[in-house]
């Protein structure tokens, strides 16, 4: 498979009160644009993410994806807006693969930006649909029982994972500080001051086990990314990395799993295994990952589902430093999603832009010596589905 | 769907039952999603389960910081419900037996589910 990925842009991740959901979108695409050496007339296809998750419904523009047609001034082969939960802008960019690999399109350009409800204007009635998308996923079985938010399940799941496997509450904390170390060398991550364990003991109970330290913040920004065919890439000076595979999958569950295990997550698996086939890859091979962890329990079992560790051994192997830039298979050098951010439909996008920036070279101070192979992972709902992809530097 | 709300009304856990695997079915559906079988009959649970995992709802609406769990019923299917005990009294693995509870709603009062542990 033969995807090229040749230009790439990320904003700040943080709160932009002085940008809206359009501004940040254009602030990566032009930058991508710039990196990829494009004009906006060269692009043949847009594909995005509805405009945030957490976007005001009043701001929400449903014809974002012609309107940046118009604004870039192309007579586009595909316009698209692509949503499944968090996992949406890495099911746009399987989907820009196809238009590649179907030769309907040599350029694409994926894009994706959150912007939030401003909290002054947050009212929990008038914003019903916040609640009702929420709660569309956790269904109507448990919503009488007021789970808003997806915080309370990943509690849960933790607590249990910590049951099950008998990991303490110390060596889950050493995580948030490892990625806090990454994010302090990544000029656009929202969170760069140092923290210790302590810290992360010390931060407020959200949901027990979970301390503040240990979720992810919503957070604003956008992301861009263009591909392009073998031949349009290589003319560009651009064919330097490409996707060289992509695997989904996704569990017959909706939030926490009624019949199955909330340890375990057999979508990711399948995911990573059909990621690696089609890479013609061992995970072992893989130099450096970019995995969708929105709190610290739930990011330790990614890595063992990925199948960097056994089950229950992820926490030991990030206290032995294993997963630091420097380690075995430096995972999350950007800060990931509790320091980098998370603006969940951006999310995906801004793991490319990493592991691309990984790949080249480009990283500075968090460079990740000798990557030649990246591993970028998405999840939607609470890890009911999950997509793998796989970028190679050639 | 419906009709699992109404039962409740009554006081009445019941779902759906395979007559052909004899599996129990949550959330409610008209077929068995395990052997196909479209011949169910809705029959009620015994109402004993164990502690699968707890937490605070912090941030709720309903119920808000109260104790959530997840219940791992005998019928082999886990729910999310409402624990009748604080946090500091609980244990995972622990039997629990189901209850109801009464809630205040704009369209009047609602019965639900939940489970307290046994001593």
């Amino acid at each position: 498979m033969s995807a090229f990925i040749i230009g790439v842009g990320l904003t700040q991740i943080k709160s932009h009160w002085d940008a809206d959901s359009a501004t940040l979108a254009h602030k990566a695409i032009m930058e991508a644009l710039r990196d990829a050496n494009l004009e906006p007339r060269d692009i043949e296809g847009i594909i995005t993410t509805p405009q945030g998750y957490f976007t005001d419904a009043k701001d929400i523009d449903r014809f974002a994806p012609q309107r940046m047609g118009e604004y870039l001034n192309i007579d586009a082969r595909v316009q698209v807006a692509v949503d499944i939960g968090g996992m949406s802008s890495l099911a746009a960019v399987k989907y820009g693969v196809y238009e590649v690999l179907l030769e309907k399109c040599r350029t694409l350009l994926i894009y994706a930006s959150e912007k939030l409800v401003a909290r002054e204007d947050f009212n929990i009635s008038r914003h019903m649909y916040l609640t009702y998308l929420v709660n569309g996923l956790f269904g109507p079985y448990d919503s009488r029982y007021g789970v808003t938010r997806a915080v309370p399940y990943y509690a849960m799941a933790t607590q249990r994972y910590m049951y099950e496997y008998n990991v303490n509450k110390e060596d889950i904390a050493h995580l948030p500080v490892v990625l806090r170390e990454n994010a302090s060398l990544n000029p656009r991550a929202q969170f760069r001051e140092p923290i210790t364990v302590e810290d992360v003991l010390n931060s407020k109970p959200v949901c027990p086990p979970l301390n503040l330290l240990e979720c992810c913040p919503v957070s604003e920004g956008g992301a861009a990314i263009i591909i392009s065919d073998q031949s349009t890439a290589r003319d560009l000076g651009r064919d330097d990395c490409y996707i060289a595979g992509i695997g989904e999958a996704h569990d017959p569950t909706s939030f926490f799993p009624v019949y199955q295990s909330v340890t375990e997550i057999p979508s990711l698996r399948r995911a990573t295994q059909e990621a690696l086939r089609q890479a013609q890859v061992d995970l072992k091979d893989v130099d450096v990952a970019e995995v969708y962890g929105p709190f610290s329990g739930t990011e330790l079992m990614v890595y063992e589902e990925l199948g960097f560790y056994e089950r229950g051994k992820a926490a030991e192997a990030v206290v032995e430093g294993r997963t630091r830039i420097g380690g075995d298979t430096p995972i999350n050098p950007s800060g990931g999603r509790l320091s980098l951010g998370h603006p969940p439909y951006v999310t995906p996008l801004a793991e490319i832009y990493e592991i691309v920036t990984q790949l080249r070279g480009e990283a500075g101070r968090r460079q990740v010596q000798d990557a030649e192979i990246g591993l970028v992972h998405a999840e939607h709902g609470m890890m009911n589905g999950n997509m793998v992809a796989v970028i190679k530097r050639r | 769907m419906e009709r699992f709300f109404q039962e409740l009304q009554n006081r009445k856990f019941k779902v759906p039952k395979c007559k052909n695997c004899e599996r129990h079915i949550y959330p409610p559906r008209d077929f068995c999603p395990f052997c196909s079988s479209k011949n169910l009959e809705w029959v009620e649970i015994s109402g004993e389960g164990t502690l699968y995992a707890y937490t605070i709802n912090a941030g709720g609406i309903q119920f808000r910081n109260e104790t959530i769990g997840i219940v791992e019923l005998k019928e082999g299917f886990k729910i999310l419900t409402y624990i009748g005990k604080p946090i500091q009294e609980l244990k995972i693995g622990q039997p629990v037996k189901l209850e109801y509870t009464e809630i205040e709603t704009q369209e009047g009062k609602l019965t639900l589910h939940k489970f307290t542990p046994q001593n």
